[in-house]
Formats: C-alpha cells, sequence, structure tokens
C-alpha cells in the first residue's frame, strides 16, 4: 500500500456513502410508499477484540424515520410500540464489517458495548429522503464521538500484530515549509484572521506560482458556481487537506478539519490526551486560522494564538480554567459547554460577547447551570442531553425538557430563546424536545429525528401535562429539511457530494 | 485479588481507560485486547499489578493469538482457545500454551465434553462464569460438568460479566448474575477474579458497585 492509511479511511467512508446514495435512490424510485432511507452503523465490542461494525439499512414510510428503532421482530422500548412500517429487507451496507468498516465508522460508532443483531444499538450515519420531482435529498446526521479513533496513528495500529514484522507507520503528508516570499503574507494572514483581504493575497501568491493551495484557495471564498467547480474543489481538499493541517495533525482529527477561504482549517475537532509535546502544539501560531474549535479530549489546551475562535465547542470545566488561565482573547460568540455546569465555573472575558450557548451532555441535574452569567449579547441557549440507553423511554426526554426549562428559563435575557433536545448515541441530533422564548408562557414541540406521528402525539401530551399550568405547547409542523434550508430542495447524486465536501471528502 | 479488564473501556485509548478504572480501586488490572495504544502505556502501568489476557498488545489493538499450526503466539497470563474453524482447532490442544478459558459453542472448550476432557488431562483452566452459562443455556453443559468444574483444584483463573444467555453481551454484573456466588468464593480462597463488564455507559455509581459486589470477599 503506497497510500498513508489516512486516504484509506476517507476513501471508505465516500465509497460507503456513495454505495448508500446508489441504494436510497434505487429503493424510494422502486417503493412509492417509502418516503426515506437511512444508513446506520452500529459497533459490537467482541470479547478478542476482533469488532465488527454493521452498516445496517432501513426504509421507511415517512420523511422523519422513528428513533432510536425497534424492529418489529424485537423487544419493544418500554412504554413503545415497535416500529412495524420499515422496510429492513435493504440489508446492510458496502463496507465488509470486520475490516473496512472498523476503519471508516468506528469514531462515529456509539459505546453501547453490543451492537450484534440489535437494531435500537444502531445509530443514524445519513438519511436520504423522497424530494421534489424525483429527486433524493441526503444528510448526513452524526458526530465524531470518538475522535481518538480518527487519527492517522489508530489507522496503523488497528491491524491486527504478528509474528511477522510490522511496517513502520507511514507518515503523515507533510505541509511545504514557507518560502521566503510566502512568509510575509502569511504573517498578516495570521494577524488578522478573520480578514479576507490578507488570504486573498496569499491565494493569489500561490496561483500565480501555479500551488495546487492557490487553486484550492481560489474555489474557497464562495460556493463555486459549477458542479464541476465543486467537485474540484472538493477534491482537492481531500487529496491535499491533510498536509494542509500542518503541524496540528497531531492533534487534529482526520475527520475533524474543514477548509475555507483558502487552505486554512477553519473548522477542526481536537484532541490532547496522551499526545505528546501538547503544550506546545496548543501553542502554535498555526491555530490563529481555525475558527471553529470543538475540544473532545479531556485534557483542554488553549492559548493566544487561537485569536481567529468564533466558535468553541466541547468545553469542560477544566477547559473553562485552561481558557482563563490562556489570556486568550478572541471573538468567541458561539461557546459549547460538555458535562455538568457548576457554580465553580470560571467564565474568562474572552466569553462576554457570546451570543450562542450550548450545554451538551450535562447529566440530569441542571442546579449548577442558575450560575450561568447573563452575558449582554446571548440570544439563543441550546441544552442538548445525551439519550443514555437505545432502551430508553421517550418520557425520558420530556423530563429533561420540563427540568430545563424550569431551570434556564427564568435566566433567559430579553428576546433570547431555550432549545432543548437529545442527542443519539453517536452525537446525532436526535430531536428537539421543546422551545421557549424568553418571557413567553408558549413551548412548542418539534421531532426531527424520532418517532412516527403516534410516538411524536403521546410525546406532545406528555410534556404538555408535564408544562401545565404555567406554559401551553403548540404542536408545530414539520420541521425544515435538517440540512436547515426550509423547503424541500431538488437534490442529485451531486447534493451528496456538495455535502461531503463540508466533512474533507 | 480482584482485577478489572482493561476491556471494561473497550475501544478506548488505554491510558485513559487504566486510569478510569484504577480510580474504582480493583487491586488490579486485566490488560486485554481492544483498547486503543497511548504513548508510554508500558512505562505507566508499570507500577500496577497485572494480568495480561489474550492478544494484548502495547501498540497494536490486538495481537494475533494462535498460528494455524497450533502453536500460541502469546504469552498471556490466559488465552482464549481458538475458533472451532481455525486450523489451529485441530492441534493447538496438544501444543504448548498459556492458560485456556473456557468457552462457548463456536470454541475449542466451548462444550462440556470438552471441559471434561481438559480436566482429566489436569489442564490448568481460566474459569468465565459467563461463558459457562452462554453453555448452559445452549444445553452443551450439564449440571455433573459444571459441579466438577466448581471444585476443579486447578481453576487459576474466573471471569465474571453477565449476559442473558444468547451472546457474550459483557453486562454489568447484578447480585443475581450466573456463577457470582461461585467467583467470590474462589476470590475468598485466592483466586484471582477479573470484572469483564462492558461500562462505558455506565455511570460513577454503577460502576463503583461493580466493585463493591466483592468487598467482603477480598482480603
Amino acid at each position: 500500500m503506497t497510500e498513508p492509511r489516512y486516504t484509506e479511511v476517507v476513501a471508505l467512508r465516500a465509497r460507503s456513502l456513495a454505495s448508500f446514495e446508489q441504494v436510497a435512490a434505487k429503493c424510494l424510485e422502486a417503493n412509492p410508499r417509502l418516503q426515506s432511507v437511512v444508513l446506520g452503523v452500529s459497533q459490537y465490542f467482541a470479547d478478542e477484540a476482533a469488532d465488527a461494525v454493521h452498516e445496517s439499512l432501513f426504509a421507511f414510510p415517512d420523511r422523519e424515520p422513528d428513533w432510536p428503532h425497534r424492529c418489529t421482530y424485537e423487544a419493544p422500548v418500554p412504554g413503545e410500540s415497535r416500529c412495524n412500517r420499515c422496510d429492513a429487507s435493504l440489508g446492510y451496507g458496502e463496507l465488509d464489517s470486520n475490516t473496512e468498516a472498523v476503519f471508516a465508522w468506528s469514531a462515529f460508532c456509539a459505546e453501547w458495548g453490543g451492537g450484534e443483531g440489535d437494531s435500537a444499538l444502531v445509530d443514524p450515519i445519513a438519511i436520504a429522503r423522497r424530494g421534489a420531482g424525483g429527486t433524493v435529498e441526503f444528510e448526513l446526521v452524526f458526530g465524531l464521538v470518538r475522535p481518538w479513533l480518527d487519527n492517522d496513528r489508530v489507522a496503523q495500529t488497528r491491524d491486527e500484530e504478528t509474528w511477522d514484522e510490522t511496517d513502520p507507520p507511514k507518515p503523515e503528508p507533510v505541509r511545504p515549509p514557507w518560502a521566503d516570499d510566502e512568509r510575509p503574507l502569511l504573517d498578516a494572514v495570521y494577524a488578522r484572521p478573520l480578514d479576507p483581504g490578507p488570504r486573498r493575497v496569499l491565494v493569489d501568491h500561490w496561483l500565480e506560482r501555479g500551488d495546487v493551495r492557490g487553486e484550492f484557495g481560489a474555489l474557497s471564498f464562495d460556493e463555486p458556481a459549477t458542479p464541476e467547480a465543486r467537485a474540484r474543489r472538493d477534491e482537492l481538499a481531500r487529496l491535499h487537506g491533510r498536509s494542509w493541517v500542518g503541524p496540528l495533525q497531531p492533534v487534529v482529527s482526520l475527520w475533524g478539519a474543514r477548509f475555507a477561504r483558502g487552505p486554512f482549517p477553519s473548522r477542526v475537532v481536537a484532541w490532547f490526551d496522551d499526545v505528546e509535546d501538547a503544550e506546545r502544539l496548543a501553542g502554535l501560531e498555526d491555530w490563529a486560522v481555525v475558527e471553529a474549535l470543538h475540544v473532545a479530549s479531556s485534557e483542554q489546551l488553549f492559548s493566544k494564538a487561537m485569536r481567529g475562535l468564533t466558535e468553541l465547542t466541547g468545553v469542560n470545566e477544566a477547559g473553562l480554567f485552561a481558557l482563563q488561565r490562556s489570556g486568550l482573547s478572541a471573538p468567541i460568540r458561539t461557546l459549547g459547554l460538555r458535562g455538568a455546569v457548576t457554580s465553580s465555573m470560571p467564565w474568562s472575558p474572552t466569553l462576554e460577547g457570546v451570543e450562542t450557548l450550548l450545554i451538551e451532555r450535562a447529566g440530569s441535574d441542571l442546579a449548577g447551570s442558575v450560575a450561568l452569567p447573563c452575558w449582554p449579547k446571548l440570544k439563543s441557549v441550546e441544552v442538548w442531553f445525551a439519550l443514555e440507553d437505545p432502551m430508553q423511554s421517550p418520557a425520558w426526554g420530556d423530563d429533561r425538557a420540563t427540568e430545563a426549562l424550569r431551570v434556564l428559563g427564568p435566566k433567559l435575557p430579553p428576546g433570547a430563546t431555550l432549545t432543548v433536545g437529545y442527542l443519539l448515541g453517536n452525537g446525532a441530533r436526535g430531536g428537539v424536545v421543546a422551545i421557549r422564548a424568553a418571557g413567553s408562557a408558549e413551548v412548542t414541540l418539534e421531532s426531527r429525528l424520532f418517532s412516527g406521528d403516534d410516538a411524536r402525539s403521546r410525546a406532545e401530551e406528555r410534556l404538555r401535562s408535564a408544562a401545565r399550568p404555567h406554559t401551553e405547547v403548540t404542536p408545530v409542523g414539520p420541521p425544515p429539511s435538517a440540512a436547515g434550508a426550509g423547503e424541500p430542495k431538488a437534490a442529485s447524486p451531486s447534493a451528496l457530494r456538495r455535502f461531503l465536501s463540508r466533512f474533507g471528502f | 485479588m480482584l482485577y478489572l479488564a482493561l476491556s471494561c473501556l473497550q475501544g478506548r485509548p488505554m491510558s485513559g481507560a487504566l486510569d478510569e478504572l484504577l480510580a474504582l480501586g480493583p487491586d488490579g488490572v486485566q490488560l486485554t485486547p481492544g483498547n486503543h495504544p497511548t504513548p508510554r502505556f508500558a512505562e505507566r502501568v508499570a507500577a500496577v499489578r497485572t494480568r495480561t489476557h489474550h492478544g494484548f498488545s502495547f501498540t497494536h489493538a490486538r495481537h494475533a493469538v494462535w498460528r494455524d499450526d497450533g502453536r500460541c503466539a502469546v504469552s498471556s497470563d490466559s488465552v482464549h482457545p481458538p475458533q472451532r474453524t481455525h486450523p489451529a482447532a485441530a492441534t493447538f490442544f496438544d501444543a504448548e500454551h498459556p492458560v485456556l478459558e473456557t468457552m462457548y459453542p463456536g470454541y475449542a472448550l466451548g462444550s462440556g465434553s470438552e471441559l471434561e476432557a481438559a480436566m482429566s488431562r489436569g489442564l490448568p483452566l481460566a474459569v468465565d462464569v459467563s461463558h459457562v452459562f452462554l453453555q448452559r443455556e445452549a444445553g452443551v453443559l450439564g449440571e455433573a460438568t459444571w459441579r466438577r468444574l466448581q471444585d476443579y483444584a486447578r481453576v487459576v483463573e474466573v471471569h465474571v460479566s453477565k449476559n442473558d444467555g444468547r451472546t457474550d453481551a459483557h453486562q454489568p454484573l447484578t447480585a443475581e448474575t450466573f456463577g457470582l456466588e461461585w467467583a467470590r468464593a474462589k476470590l475468598r480462597g485466592g483466586t484471582p477474579v477479573i470484572v469483564e463488564s462492558y461500562l462505558h455507559r455506565s455511570p460513577a455509581d454503577a460502576r463503583r458497585a461493580q466493585v463493591a459486589l466483592f468487598d467482603q470477599d477480598r482480603s
């Protein structure tokens, strides 16, 4: 094998999704009754670590598939009926369960432990929905829940060790060193990371030299007008993106980097646990171009170099202390907290401009949330509970929503909204349980991924009862398409390509 | 000694899994395959009482265990016998190998008759009570053999977790888990007992409860 392993892993994911695209399109074309098809994955932890990742396909008569999902032949979730409408005859996905799918999807599989032959342990990766005019819309719906399995090193070590001599790890692709005439242009980018001007100057410089970074850069400031241009942009990112991550590679996951406004990693998922020299890596000047940082590790490191951050998520309590110690000053508008909110959390001055606050995986106790500061620009608070058990009764979500409304509702500044939802095992946003606007007694209920009409009605009734007498529940119609684009869009196979480009394919 | 298997947090980075398991207060940790190698883990674990199991490797998620000719390729404290379909299944029994673990249908030592043969030859055994339960539920292990196994003098390791009798699900233990009382007695008698339940989703108090099940049995 001559390619670095990371390329192989990324290619496997693309192959899996392309196969799903074809199968789903054929399925929807041949079965007018069906409205959506789901590609789900589950990891089976085997006793000998001969783990398997199963790609399962399910088709549904509704645009929003039932999830968590129990097939008719399985035991029901307590208090709920089993799905009796899905079509599970599509079978399995493209990749081999014991090798390729493990490489490709382990990082996106929930740690349910089991997963062998139990559809409740399958979490969705992608949804295909029937669109207008015979088209199909595709959506990727997962999060990166096990980022430690999404780096170059794990691609080396996951192969079984044998008595034969093992090949040394293949090096990651190297970013070319900065030339003397590039350096001042780069310094200007790092000095004003949110200003597109210096970036365009550097991209023009690369274009004049025939450097592939210039070609990508020219395609990356605005959405390219033609499918061919978009495809070329995506191909360049897939082939060269890892090298553009440069010295940040040891702490940035393969899937985690996106590139925008030049060949710069603008969105990254970072992992600092067990990384040698992590403190030095966190201080590299290269962080200046990172605008959205999700810290997935327990160890959380920040530095003044991260001055371009507008979105910072995955932050735990230790991370807030580290952020304060770092002295970082950045225009952070979105803050994502991970885990319980406590009254002892420190709030760095750099968070004064936060407009959106995400609280993820906070557990059942939100009492500490009363200590959250009321940032002056705060417009939106989102609480995302983690589904603790795929067999959990949906009433669990309503209980959590009620508690969140009780604790956080009174803290909302004027004009702000509170959204409560839950995350599936693989980090996919399972559903919005409740939305409440500040100063309003009205609570609305939406459903995105979970439950058909019957379960939805039951959920509405539960929440209505829980919210009484202070609030009224107003059920709303089907939510916008998951890509957030409102009305269903005409889509085609190229739609998936465009979507994948956002994820580095 | 009560051990927690690293596979209680299978798939996690080795160092992080070790830290989380040690925080629960076991006497030691069994190094098992399936975790993500982390730098200097061998140095880190040197100060911890450990046992090794099957294809554990410091540098890979797992090491191959059985060569096709029946020779064992690892020197762990205990290993699984080969699967029935593995070429080694025909010859491993007579080759030199570490302590063998009682398995379930599909594997060698996966039935009562094979356990009888192993005991008759005086082989030291690692008894996994959850695998024994799978044999019992599959109807391939009789009461008499199970009794003989419990009294067998060369049980050198006991593995415990819970399952539903159909798949080796490694669920957390409960007080009623099959074989737990016998395992606790073996622990009181000095035989190492290894808890192998998947604890990824268990909250802290539930994890501590797994260890607490053995509080009265530890010296």
